[in-house]
């Protein structure tokens, strides 16, 4: 979970970005990276495989500004999307502050995007979450192919639990840093306080 | 929620005033959360070295190997368990700290150490020693359950990226 160290006045964050298999999960975190000016991110890490999908996580940590008077740091991890890492996916979501969930827009991947919705249900469950106890929000990624849903289909099938929804075209950047500044003040505004 | 409210200040003054690293030249000491939030950083190694990164490998390693080793019959996460990875004179080692209930993790990065062994039982005696002096010292942080920040507006949040992205 999320750290609020009150010594040094520096608050740390965790937020993953889940999603079905290829939806721009890395994507995402490789925009944010390009566009971070070099003092504020730190090295960008992959574990992948030999076709460079993810195999255990991509991890970025991001040093923003401070705000009233806290420094923040968000850790940005991916999840890898293929079903067979479902043990992965468990590992990497323990501690999460704050989730943005990556949908592919192509009609024919929402069954994919049902199955991992479905995990992500779960596997916060065992971690005694509930989807709405959590900050999430939707992208509805790859919104520039011409066989995409419609976002209000992909709500009614994908967010039963009306979160915050945004477009994305992650490869061009666009809805990247619009989701990420969305969920983090959404953690932001979740943090409790605790009194040294 | 992670407790240890006081715990990167604590550990600041164990290792510069209690605990006697000497022993451990060559090596970049590490103490991270079990999510790879660092939480002290030693580093002596010449090597470029970046402490989120090594954080958050941490906690993923140790998470993995965790995993895998519920596939031992009869084993019991109750023992203790260590992560070594290494050669005859190089390598990470890791051992568990167990303070208030909360894990967290203790790791050393080494070179050209003509006595492994030695140093890998000098970090459990630190550790072991890190979990008493957290016993001793620590005065618990009173938790609320109010929100650190309440209405964040949008513009704080522009400002909060504005000087980040280039």
């Amino acid at each position: 979970m999320s750290f609020v160290n009150y010594h040094s006045k520096e608050i740390n964050c965790k937020i993953v970005y889940y999603g079905p298999g290829l939806g721009g999960k890395t994507t995402n975190i490789q925009h944010v990276y390009q566009k971070t000016s070099g003092d504020s991110k730190g090295k960008i890490i992959s574990l992948n495989n030999e076709n460079e999908r993810t195999l255990f996580f991509d991890f970025l940590p991001l040093d923003l500004g401070e705000i009233r008077g806290f420094k923040t740091r968000f850790h940005l991890y991916t999840v890898p999307g293929q079903v067979f890492y479902e043990a992965s996916r468990k590992l990497i979501l323990r501690g999460v502050d704050g989730v943005v969930f990556v949908a592919d827009s192509q009609v024919e991947r929402l069954d994919a995007n049902i199955e991992s919705l479905k995990s992500l249900e779960s596997n916060l469950l065992e971690q005694g979450y509930d989807m709405s106890q959590i900050p999430i929000i939707m992208q509805w990624n790859k919104r520039d192919l011409p066989n995409v849903m419609s976002t209000e289909d992909l709500s009614e099938k994908l967010n039963k639990w009306n979160l915050q929804e945004f477009e994305g075209i992650a490869t061009q950047g666009n809805g990247v840093f619009e989701s990420l500044k969305h969920i983090s003040k959404l953690v932001l505004m979740n943090l409790k306080s605790g009194v040294e | 929620m992670f407790s240890l409210e006081n715990l990167p200040k604590l550990a600041h003054e164990f290792f510069s005033e209690v605990a006697d690293l000497s022993q451990l030249t060559n090596s970049s000491l590490f103490l991270c959360r079990s999510d790879g939030v660092p939480l002290y950083v030693r580093n002596e190694l010449n090597s470029e070295f970046d402490d989120a990164s090594v954080g958050a490998l941490l906690g993923g390693v140790w998470q993995a190997a965790r995993a895998m080793a519920s596939f031992i019959p009869n084993s019991s996460m109750e023992e203790e368990y260590r992560l070594s990875f290494d050669t005859s004179d190089k390598g990470i080692y890791i051992v568990p700290v167990s303070l208030d209930g909360e894990e967290v993790y203790l790791g050393l990065i080494y070179f050209n150490e003509v006595n492994p062994g030695m140093i890998k039982a000098k970090l459990r005696e630190i550790s072991w020693r890190l979990a008493e002096f957290w016993t001793m010292v620590n005065i618990k942080a009173e938790v609320q359950d109010s929100n650190l920040f309440n209405n964040i507006t949008d513009e704080e949040m522009d400002n909060l990226f504005a000087s980040t992205l280039q």
